[in-house]
């Protein structure tokens, strides 16, 4: 069995696993040909990850046969708090499940984390369809989550035919984005009817704040009452989100 | 296996008052569940994830599983928490949100399983460190967004460790015998099984699998606490000799902490009398048995007992108690509050199960087995018939701060679990509280230790009997000084040394310094006790025995009395008749 895989920056390791840790503090990451996937559901099934990452996003890229290896997300990002500028080289040796990170730069450091056995959940396809469909910049998805946060749990989409609205309200205030056709940060606005829907705001802060550096821009989906998809547009590979809604 | 069907029985359980019905209950239960997991089934019966010794328990505070439920649900806390004044139970609150909302805020719903619930309770259980409670909330969740009305009651109930169906673990073993082995009267091998291991799990799964034959095989592990011993109680002497056959070992009962130390090359733990793991806050005592015990692989009981370093004496219980549940400050407490554990039996040596051995065999190995040193010593006894002798040996026992004693019949086994004859506690029905402080003379010390090397550890006490003119002595006393006092009192005492008593004190102790009595202290006590060991008052109350002061402190100096101003020894009988009180 071999597994080695090399990227120029060893901070898109640390982006990539940052983005999982959203929701998951263990994952169990498939290496296939295509590339690298996880499909993980935060503890309490309110939401869910999917997640692929091409080989052609690696420098090199070796894999002869599907493998898994379990991780403690936490425990890795610890190790990879220090990393700066450097290449990183990825090995799994599956006879004592250890994977090795050789970080590369000025000097060679090379961390070496034992794996979990993990029994992977079998997560269903998730069928849903969705009403809306709106492109935004995620800056302005990331600042309007923040700023909702302050004032409430939860934070309500709602779409009609020219006019995407997210708003928030709690005791101490309101907040509003209303983002139509003009908006620069609407890049695209598609509404089959219109839908209203609300999600919490503890996982889309997560979310939004580890996702949002790996993206220029961000599709969300959604329908009356039903989950919402949050599907970040990076370069090589998918990053999608779905949350549960949270229905009064 | 679905969840669905264990609460099914849960219910059924709950509706029922009586135990046989409760008994068939489990049985049809039991037969039902896959071999693999029915040491699960039996923990999550119990309300329970693991056995006790492991020292994991679940029991996520409310206000957590109120987080929980409000996230599965998307029900706000409030009304959450209003519903729950209500019923005053949380379960039951889950239960009745649940059946009034069917939209959950879950991504999929799938029936839950027992396995499913048993492993996200076990994550629940292993949680540590930073953002613990956010993951236990979270996992709680997805239990409970999958949950029908009636599994969130019993998920919620068990997530905050009150279960509680009233099954007991002997249900469970009668159930497993009529289950497994065909009839309740295997009940018996069953229960030393579970009594050798504290694992009721452990014990379902091996009968479920290997049946009678595989219960009949079952052997102590290093590890596994045994479930100890207990004693009857009787108040006088003559009852406890007449069923012990006429003659017994009598041992000192000291009030401390029961503790079963297991020792393998790798590893000493330590366990309680409910079989909690002790082992991470008693550090001494596992360095100290680690030293005395020669066998490679041995069992002990014995009692944990709180000691004066300075003076070697015995101080009350609840100076130990504050050292148990202890997570933080381990350290600090090892150095503060010393202990002693005396050791009184030897369960298993090397392989051997000694349990089916009588105890004069077992407290013979185990002076082999055991070097005492500082801090692990062998029970004091004696072995006799002779009521006199054992009175005797009594008052000197509480005198010196243990409870009293504990007889033991030479030919008893082991009996794990068991409250039995075989051994039979001697407590006092009388104590004599003390209100009053009393002003003593010192008449003597003792060389101190450790910390005190060079100064006195102890001073030996009198009081004045004023009909002969003597001083009679009363107490050791080592407590309540500064350390500066303490310092001082070489030079202090330096003008009344004398190489022997002093004519005019009585004393059967031996000093290691004596005084012309001169100094004068106060000193106040817990309570006046019968004691051969001091002359106060010798055979006033009682033939053979003097009073003395249990647990004495000091209170200060007084420079302004001379020794013929000191409390008399008639006060101190009078004292002590005064406040005597039956003790319950």
């Amino acid at each position: 069995m071999v597994l080695r895989l090399r990227m120029a920056e060893a901070k898109t390791w640390k982006n990539m696993l940052n983005s999982l840790s959203a929701l998951v503090d263990e994952v169990c990451i498939t290496a296939d040909e295509e590339g690298l996937k996880v499909k993980a559901m935060d503890p309490s099934h309110v939401s869910m990850v999917d997640f692929e990452w091409s080989r052609s996003a690696f420098d090199e890229y070796e894999v002869d046969k599907p493998t898994t290896i379990g991780l403690n997300i936490k425990e890795v990002l610890k190790l990879l708090r220090r990393i700066s500028g450097e290449s990183m080289e990825l090995s799994f040796d599956e006879s004592t499940g250890r994977l090795e990170m050789k970080l590369i730069g000025r000097y060679t450091r090379r961390f070496t984390v034992s794996t979990l056995q993990l029994t992977g959940e079998e997560i269903p396809p998730l069928r849903v369809e969705f009403d809306v469909s709106a492109k935004v910049t995620s800056s302005c998805l990331e600042r309007t989550v923040v700023d909702a946060a302050t004032v409430s749990d939860i934070l309500k989409f709602k779409a009609t035919e020219d006019v995407f609205v997210m708003e928030a309200s709690g005791e101490l205030g309101e907040v509003t984005v209303e983002l139509d056709r003009t908006s620069e940060a609407l890049l695209d606005l598609q509404v089959r009817q219109p839908s209203e829907a609300s999600y919490s705001l503890t996982f889309l802060e997560d979310i939004v704040k580890s996702a949002s550096d790996l993206a220029g821009t961000v599709s969300v989906e959604f329908s009356t009452d039903k989950p919402l998809k949050l599907n970040f547009d990076v370069l090589q590979g998918k990053l999608i989100y779905y949350i549960a809604p949270y229905v009064e | 296996m679905l969840f669905k069907k264990l609460v099914d029985v849960f219910e059924k359980v709950e509706a029922t008052t009586k135990r046989l019905e409760m008994t068939d209950i489990l049985v049809s239960l039991l037969k039902e569940t896959p071999h693999d997991i029915i040491d699960k089934v039996v923990y999550l019966s119990l309300g329970e994830i693991y056995p006790p010794f492991i020292g994991l328990e679940l029991g996520l505070a409310e206000k957590l599983a109120v987080k929980a439920l409000a996230l599965a649900t998307g029900v706000k806390e409030k009304l959450i928490l209003e519903e729950l004044k209500k019923t005053g139970d949380l379960g039951q609150t889950g239960e009745n949100i649940l059946s009034r909302r069917k939209a959950r805020p879950s991504l999929f719903r799938e029936e839950l399983t027992v396995e499913r619930v048993y492993s996200t309770l076990e994550k629940i259980c292993k949680a540590s460190g930073k953002g613990a409670q956010e993951l236990k909330i979270r996992y709680l969740a997805g239990l409970l967004a999958n949950a029908e009305p009636k599994e969130a009651k019993y998920l919620l109930r068990i997530a905050q460790g009150r279960l509680r169906l009233g099954i007991a673990d002997m249900t469970i073993l009668d159930a497993l015998a009529i289950a497994f082995c065909g009839s309740k009267e295997y009940r018996d091998v069953i229960e030393r099984a579970y009594n050798l291991s504290s694992d009721i799990g452990l014990v379902a799964r091996t009968v479920a699998e290997g049946g009678l034959e595989a219960v009949k095989r079952f052997r102590i592990t290093i590890g596994r606490p045994i479930k100890p011993q207990l004693a009857e109680r009787l108040s006088t002497i003559e009852e406890i000799l007449e069923k012990m056959g006429g003659e017994c070992y009598a041992e000192y009962k000291y009030d401390g902490l029961r503790i079963q130390a297991h020792v393998s090359p790798e590893k000493v733990y330590l366990f309680s009398r409910r079989q909690e793991n002790l082992t991470e806050q008693f550090p001494d005592v596992v360095e100290a048995v680690r030293e005395a015990v020669k066998a490679k692989e041995a069992i002990l009981d014995g009692e944990c007992v709180p000691v004066d370093p300075h003076t070697g004496e015995l101080l009350p219980f609840q100076v130990v108690a504050h050292r148990r549940g202890r997570k933080y400050d381990v350290e600090k407490m090892v150095e503060e509050v010393p202990v002693v554990y005396f050791v009184f039996d030897l369960l298993y040596v090397d392989g051997e199960d000694l349990t089916l051995k009588p105890y004069t065999e077992r407290r013979e190995r185990l002076s082999g087995v055991v070097t005492e040193t500082s801090r692990v010593k062998l029970a004091e006894y004696i072995v006799s018939g002779d009521a006199a002798e054992i009175e005797k040996f009594f008052h000197k026992a509480v005198q010196e701060g243990a409870e009293g004693l504990l007889c033991k019949s030479p030919k008893s086994l082991y009996e794990a679990g068991k409250r039995g004859w075989a051994w039979i506690k001697w407590k006092r029905s009388y104590r004599s509280e003390m209100v009053d402080t009393v002003d003593l003379v010192v008449v003597g010390a003792f060389a101190g230790k450790g910390k005190r090397a060079g100064t006195y550890g102890a001073l030996l006490m009198a009081a004045y009997n004023h009909e002969d003119d003597t001083f009679e002595t009363v107490c050791k006393l080592g407590s309540g000084f500064t350390d500066e006092e303490l310092a001082r009192l070489p030079e202090m005492f330096k003008p009344y040394l004398r190489d022997t008593p002093h004519p005019r004190v009585k004393t059967i102790m031996k000093a290691d310094f004596w005084f012309t009595p001169a100094v004068v202290l106060e000193v106040i006590g817990d309570e006046i006790t019968l004691s051969p060991m001091h002359t106060c008052g010798m055979n006033a109350i009682r033939p053979g025995s003097g009073l003395a002061i249990r647990f004495p402190r000091l209170v200060r100096f007084r420079s302004d009395k001379g020794p013929e101003d000191a409390t008399t020894v008639k006060e101190i009988v009078e004292m002590y008749n005064r406040q005597l009180k039956k003790v319950e």
